[in-house]
């Protein structure tokens, strides 16, 4: 990948990888930390990502950033603790649908988070989510189906459940 | 591939996807009407659940880009650092150059105007010369000083010992040496010793200098300039001879 090569896959990815960031660690800040390291990354590994692979290389790093943030970061296990005692007082109307399947999101484990931000926001198959991520292709099917379940269990605990 | 508890979820994932045949279908379903626990975890699965999220823009991709670098080799530093040191040396040579033993020299001619003594200077230097002519015979400009002072002191012999002047001697006759002046250095190279005879003669009647030369001897344009510029670093440093010399003066008298 050259120079020129790098600078259009900045203006062309870079709000993508900000958005897949956000959603992985939940602070849009935290995120551009995030976008920052992931085309830092790209560009020392310039020499052996292809131009074509460079988005996935940029949603790979961003996925290890959060990884590595959440083993260090309780926060996050905090806010889930948080979000489940809420949900015995009934939705928070504060919220529409949108957001709280983003909340649902954020109480996924990483991995799977990460799995169903691929397959939803970016339109990855699984075979190249499994490429992305560093998994079997089957696991992240697992993956997904955990997600998509454990989302559903969420948004009726809050209260949202977008088959009433 | 057999429908266990262990891989349920891969075949329900595949199942609620439309992945699967019509037989696996078959199978998925009979596989959770054997387990209602799952049946329902089945039917929690809804595929149209999915994730929304407005676009978002990244303000800062300028810092990302990455620009040409103009480095700068470090030869063009170390070249501009040499050029910088040579262009301070030189100013502090030119501006210190000559000061090494001109205050002595400047003792024993300022109290003295050496109109008389400067003719047997000169001839005591031609003849050292004349001695010394073959080690000195790379040089064949006459040097406008000394013959300044050989034009003072016998005009008719100007034109003979002018060229000869300004030839290097080995061991020319310093005519400070001859004087009765104590401050004198006694100098073991025979190149110092003649520019101090230049530098005397110059000091005590540097006009004379530009006249002999300039009538008695017709040179071409570059030699004036070199004998001009003589002169006139002659009459510098014998200004500043004697004001060294006035301020010593006024020490003494102190």
């Amino acid at each position: 990948m050259t120079r020129k090569e790098y600078n259009n896959g900045v203006k062309l990815w870079a709000d993508d990888v900000y958005r897949f960031a956000v959603h992985c660690c939940g602070d849009s800040e935290c995120a551009k930390d995030g976008v920052q390291e992931a085309f830092a990354s790209l560009w020392e590994h310039r020499d052996s990502v292809d131009e074509t692979k460079g988005k996935g290389f940029l949603l790979t790093c961003v996925h290890h950033w959060a990884m590595s943030l959440h083993r260090h970061r309780k926060v996050h296990e905090e806010n889930r603790l948080d979000m489940a005692g809420a949900s015995t007082t009934g939705p928070d109307m504060r919220f529409d649908l949108r957001e709280a399947l983003q909340q649902a999101a954020a109480r996924l484990p990483e991995i799977q988070r990460s799995a169903l931000l691929l397959k939803d926001l970016e339109g990855y198959s699984c075979h190249e989510i499994a490429e992305l991520l560093h998994v079997d292709e089957k696991q992240v099917s697992v993956y997904l189906y955990r997600a998509r379940v454990s989302m559903r269990k969420t948004l009726i605990a809050l209260g949202y459940d977008n088959n009433n | 591939m057999t429908i266990t508890t262990d891989n349920y979820e891969l075949w329900f994932y595949r199942y609620c996807e439309g992945e699967l045949d019509e037989r696996e279908r078959r199978e998925v379903e009979a596989f959770a009407a054997q387990h209602p626990a799952l049946a329902e975890e089945l039917s929690l699965y809804d595929p149209g659940l999915k994730l929304q999220a407005p676009p978002m823009v990244y303000a800062d991709k300028e810092r990302l880009m990455r620009r040409e670098q103009r480095i700068v080799p470090l030869w063009r530093w170390a070249a501009a650092a040499c050029l910088a040191i040579a262009a301070v040396a030189g100013v502090w040579r030119l501006t210190l150059s000559g000061t090494s033993e001109r205050p002595v020299v400047a003792q024993a001619t300022l109290p003295q105007p050496l109109p008389v003594q400067q003719p047997a200077t000169a001839t005591e230097t031609t003849i050292a010369v004349d001695d010394a002519a073959p080690m000195a015979a790379k040089s064949q400009r006459p040097h406008p000083a000394v013959r300044v002072s050989t034009l003072s002191a016998k005009p008719s012999e100007t034109a003979k010992a002018a060229p000869t002047a300004d030839v290097v001697a080995a061991e020319p006759v310093s005519p400070m040496a001859e004087e009765p002046l104590p401050a004198v250095p006694v100098k073991d190279e025979p190149t110092v010793v003649i520019h101090h005879e230049i530098y005397v003669v110059a000091d005590t009647e540097p006009v004379t200098v530009e006249e002999g030369t300039a009538t008695d001897e017709p040179e071409s344009g570059i030699e004036s300039l070199f004998a001009f510029g003589r002169s006139l670093g002659a009459r510098l440093r014998a200004e500043r001879l004697r004001v060294q010399g006035e301020a010593r003066v006024a020490l003494a008298s102190l």
